[in-house]
């Protein structure tokens, strides 16, 4: 699936990166990076954490997306990390399970 | 120059998960059993034991570093150390301030309790001291600095890490590392290259305490003399006894 056609389906903010052409099949929902390192891989990613080691853990297991939920932000070095790796940053005001159930189920019609 | 033997991780009856027998008195006659010199109070996101404790220790012979135990809002726990208590205070204000504003429920949290220096509770504190403050690391370990103090990442090698919760630890801030124990370093020494490393006991009851698991090697017990070491200055150093 297209991340066009995800973003269009949730309240959520493409912070930075180019979201056309993204292709998601894939994605991964935890708080815990070093969980997250090891979970094999993902096209997206669902978390609270803003820290700029996000973008390391999104190279390291090929995601492409991050969606930042809860309305946090992320800060400039964030930004500025993923801007360099190609990495596509979106804030949402949902919680985790809200945006992982309805991603998910996007995923798998 | 001296090696002084080290603890500079250790709960009060004030931390919610630590048992009510860590009063001043009691603490500090383990600490003379495991020949401690120098020992430091690192409670959960509170200073508010610390003055009282740190009479208590001297009294016993033991030198105090007053501390804190962090907690930032990425759940990494940081630990801080200060050239005063009165500073260590200021910072601690600063922090419950960004605690969540709810009361803690003792039965379900944990009893957090001040005490005095005949090991008598005078009052239960009720900011929730388990929980995240609202700071992020970079924010925390700023803030520590600001008021004197340095930051010290607690058991990189354990939960509630700088390693188990972001990953990995981050090129910045170039702080030092608390180790809980020492025979793992070798999976951690790369990411640490470098920083100055600690290990103490992370002691919440009174049957935690050990000899020392760390030394410093400084001319004198202040808090100039600690820094140099942690900076290895003119030969000082901070040394894992393993």
């Amino acid at each position: 699936m297209r991340l066009t056609n995800i973003l269009e389906n949730i309240d959520a903010k493409v912070i930075c990166g180019d979201p056309t052409d993204v292709e998601i099949k894939s994605g991964y929902t935890s708080d815990l990076l070093s969980e997250v390192m090891a979970c094999g891989n993902a096209d997206l990613w669902i978390t609270v954490q803003s820290h700029s080691n996000i973008v390391a853990v999104a190279t390291i297991i090929g995601v492409k997306c991050i969606f930042l939920v809860n309305g946090r932000e992320y800060s400039q070095d964030t930004i500025n990390k993923a801007e360099q790796e190609n990495i596509v940053l979106v804030t949402s005001k949902e919680n985790a399970f809200q945006l992982t159930g309805k991603i998910h189920a996007m995923l798998q019609s | 120059m001296q090696c002084f033997r080290a603890d500079f991780h250790i709960h009060s009856c004030l931390s919610p998960c630590a048992d009510l027998t860590m009063t001043p008195n009691q603490v500090a006659q383990k600490l003379v059993e495991n020949h401690i010199d120098w020992a430091a109070i690192t409670d959960h996101n509170s200073t508010r034991n610390l003055a009282v404790f740190e009479e208590i220790f001297n009294k016993n012979g033991v030198s105090f570093l007053p501390g804190i135990e962090i907690q930032t809002v990425e759940d990494i726990h940081l630990l801080g150390y200060f050239p005063s208590v009165q500073k260590a205070c200021e910072l601690g204000e600063i922090i419950e301030s960004k605690l969540p504003k709810h009361e803690s429920d003792p039965e379900i949290d944990g009893y957090q309790l001040l005490v005095n220096e005949a090991d008598e509770f005078t009052e239960m504190w009720l900011k929730p001291l388990s929980l995240p403050c609202s700071l992020t690391l970079e924010e925390c370990v700023a803030l520590i600095e600001e008021y004197g103090g340095i930051a010290v990442y607690a058991h990189v090698d354990k939960a509630m890490s700088i390693i188990y919760q972001l990953g990995f630890i981050p090129p910045e801030p170039f702080i030092s590392c608390e180790i809980y124990m020492p025979s793992k370093l070798e999976r951690y020494a790369g990411q640490m290259k470098g920083r100055t490393l600690f290990s103490s006991s992370d002691a919440h009851n009174l049957d935690s305490f050990s000899e020392a698991k760390m030394m410093v090697k400084c001319c004198n017990r202040t808090f100039d003399e600690f820094l140099k070491a942690v900076m290895k200055i003119d030969g000082r150093e901070v040394m894992l006894c393993h």
